[in-house]
């Protein structure tokens, strides 16, 4: 009888489930999450304005990681960050591929670290950016590499 | 941190400017005959925003060309036990002094055809005495109007360009016989001849990427006809005036005489003062350039500078627009 109540439940859940894109982040220590942010899906920043995102976007058009990362990477150039290394590839902790990008930009006359990793599944692409001041962003490195490292989809 | 998205999560609506419609008149603004439908196609500001343009006048301060006026502060009013018997005799009079040529409007453009700066029949001197021969050309063209035109631009550049692109603005109102009128750190403020309005609205939105401008033309043409006919009118009364002064019998009589002729006097310089306030707004016309800056994080130069670029690749996704600096780092 109790299943039977449920089953309705389960059947509405089984139902949402393909229609959800969730992921999971690990807030790091001395960062606070902003709630009610309409522009991303998850951002958190610290005291001195280093700051994470999350954003999940429909994969339309449909295409593969390595078009995302090429086209978000020239994107950037494009707009004048100058790229600091190659791109790296990067796995999120539940194992999906991805690829991070890391930057140099200069923002109000001083320069800033901007890093941002694509990971790509069949009906969504997962976009995850950091960035702050130079000055404060090397200091917070650490805790955004954990942050980005607890990245699941 | 985990969240459940909704399937239609990231879909934005792409943020757009707007960009009015404008098919600038096929010639030139002023100065010229201009047909109707040509008016027609910018759009025509309403009335009340015609009204403020048109008495603002003191707030142009700097404004230095045809002297602009006084004029259009109203004239102290008339004692009134001369004001109102004063009236109707003028009228019969002046109509009597100028043989029946003034009826409203319908004749001064015939009966009067110098032009103005502004393209604008202008009372000629002697202008009764033309009249003979006028009729038939009036029939054959009709009067141009006297229209007022004004732009706004709004411009999308760089902040750190700003100032430069509206340095560049006053230069080239300067360059086309233009002034400044007002400048503040987003916005400025010229008037450029009227003929070449569309010339210098172009050349403005060559300057950077236009967001939105609007177009206004006001026509002035009847206001401006009723004043020419009130001046001949009241040319005519100061005449007749003139000569019932001279042949005044006694001192009161010249001295109510006199009165009048300094009532009439005052009308027609409020008049001819308003009359040059139209003809120097037509003759200029205001442009109104406001730059917005471009949300832009602009960071280190071409590493290859003056090297050919490709064309870059421009998906339609709008979440592309938002990546980097800019957005992350605002929070509120």
């Amino acid at each position: 009888m109790t299943t039977l109540r449920r089953l309705p439940l389960l059947l509405a859940l089984s139902l949402l489930a393909p229609a959800c894109a969730s992921f999971h982040v690990n807030t790091p220590n001395g960062f606070a999450e902003l709630e009610d942010d309409s522009r991303y899906d998850y951002r958190a920043t610290n005291a001195d304005g280093v700051v994470i995102a999350v954003r999940v976007m429909r994969n339309e058009p449909e295409a593969s990681l390595e078009f995302w990362g090429r086209v978000v990477d020239e994107r950037l150039r494009r707009q004048g960050y100058t790229p600091e290394g190659n791109p790296e590839p990067v796995r999120s902790a539940n194992g999906v591929a991805g690829v991070m990008f890391r930057y140099g930009a200069t923002v109000g006359g001083r320069a800033h670290r901007y890093q941002v990793a694509v990971f790509v599944r069949a009906k969504k692409v997962y976009v995850m950016e950091a960035g702050g001041d130079t000055e404060v962003f090397d200091p917070a490195a650490p805790a955004v590499a954990r942050a980005f490292g607890s990245f699941r989809t | 941190m985990s969240l459940c998205l909704p399937a239609a999560s990231g879909c934005a609506a792409r943020s757009s400017y707007s960009r009015s419609g404008y098919s600038p008149p096929s010639q030139a603004y002023a100065g010229s005959v201009a047909q109707p439908q040509s008016v027609q196609e910018v759009s025509v500001a309403s009335a009340s925003t015609e009204s403020t343009e048109s008495e603002s006048s003191s707030g142009d301060s700097d404004e230095s060309p045809p002297s602009e006026p006084s004029a259009d502060a109203p004239a102290p009013p008339p004692p009134a036990a001369a004001q109102a018997p004063a009236r109707p005799p003028a009228s019969r009079e002046a109509q009597a002094a100028l043989g029946n040529t003034v009826a409203h409007g319908a004749t001064t453009p015939a009966t009067t055809t110098a032009r103005g700066p502004a393209g604008r029949t202008t009372p000629a001197p002697g202008g009764a005495a033309n009249n003979v021969t006028a009729p038939a050309v009036a029939e054959a063209t009709p009067p141009a109007p006297m229209l007022i035109y004004t732009a706004a631009v709004d411009i999308s550049v760089r902040r750190a360009e700003i100032t430069a692109t509206l340095d560049r603005v006053v230069d080239l109102a300067y360059s086309m016989g233009g002034y400044l009128v007002q400048r503040t750190d987003a916005q400025v403020q010229v008037r450029v001849p009227s003929a070449r309005f569309r010339e210098g609205v172009r050349r403005v939105e060559e300057l950077a990427e236009v967001l939105h401008r609007t177009i206004n033309a006001q026509d002035v043409s009847e206001e401006f006809n009723d004043l020419e006919v009130r001046l001949t009118n009241l040319r005519a009364v100061r005449r007749r005036l003139e000569e019932f002064l001279a042949r005044a019998a006694n001192v009161a009589e010249a001295l109510r005489v006199a009165q009048e002729l300094e009532r009439v006097t005052q009308e027609m310089d409020r008049i001819e003062g308003r009359m040059r306030f139209l003809r120097a707004r037509a003759t200029f016309s205001l442009v109104t350039v406001t730059a917005h800056p471009r949300s832009e994080v602009v960071v280190a130069p071409d590493p290859l500078p003056g090297s050919a670029v490709r064309r870059p690749l421009d998906l339609p996704v709008v979440w592309l627009e938002r990546l980097g600096l800019g957005r992350l780092l605002q929070l509120r």
